[in-house]
């Protein structure tokens, strides 16, 4: 009879453990799905490719977003490491193909006057180009 | 500066060029007296001034690849002052790998 009621009381408790120990993952996973994954994986992308400026906003707008739904548990995947990174010093520009022309040389004292002229042209060179307004 | 860089460094092959911008053509035969490297004209179909994003007074330095080594402008950091000058010089040295 001892030996029954101990033997239940171990299996209570035994129970009682494997049910508590699931719990606090579930209860985090709500938080961190809806709260930071979808809007960090934009951000990251975006930053990656040279937007900083489009990426920085895009986040702001997205936390406000999902944060309603937030529990209470502090945000620790949401470290701000994305925007501490961006130094500003990302160009854009950086390595990126301009975008192609053709457009005649009108200058007659240059040795191309009357030539149609295409950034293409200047492939295995280095050129530059000068914008500018001719008053 | 075109001229500098082509008794400098004669081993490289770099070459300045204009982009005036759209709707400034009376302005071209001024311009005229006062360069002999190539000038083009921007106009509502080529739109480079759009397509490059560029500001007045950009120059862009394109690589081998025409991918775009730097961008320097010139009312940031006017040539007259010489640091700006060699500045400019050296990315176009450094855009050729020299």
């Amino acid at each position: 009879m001892l030996d029954t009621g101990r033997s239940a009381v171990l299996h209570a408790l035994v129970l009682a453990a494997c049910m508590t120990v699931p719990a606090p993952a579930s209860v985090d996973e709500p938080a961190w799905s809806g709260d930071v994954r979808p809007g960090d994986t934009a951000t990251d992308t975006a930053e990656t490719g040279g937007g900083d400026t489009g990426a920085d906003t895009a986040e702001t707008g997205g936390d406000t977003g999902v944060d309603s739904s937030d529990s209470g548990l502090p945000d620790t995947a949401d470290t701000g490491a994305v925007d501490t990174a961006d130094t500003g010093g990302d160009t854009g520009f950086a390595f990126t193909i301009v975008p192609d022309f053709a457009l005649e040389d009108l200058n007659p004292g240059s040795v191309r006057y009357g030539q149609v002229v295409s950034p293409r042209d200047y492939l295995e060179q280095t050129s530059g180009w000068y914008f500018i307004h001719a008053t | 500066m075109q001229a500098e860089l082509h008794n400098e460094r004669p081993d490289l092959d770099i070459s300045i060029l204009n982009v005036n911008g759209e709707g400034l053509e009376s302005g071209l035969e001024s311009l005229f007296e006062d360069t002999t490297l190539p000038v083009v004209q921007d106009d509502a179909t080529a739109q480079v001034w759009v397509n490059w994003e560029a500001t007045w007074r950009d120059v862009y330095v394109l690589d081998g690849d025409n991918e775009v080594y730097a961008v320097f402008n010139l009312t940031s950091y006017g040539l007259d002052d010489s640091a700006n000058y060699e500045a400019l010089k050296a990315l176009f040295v450094e855009a050729a790998g020299g």
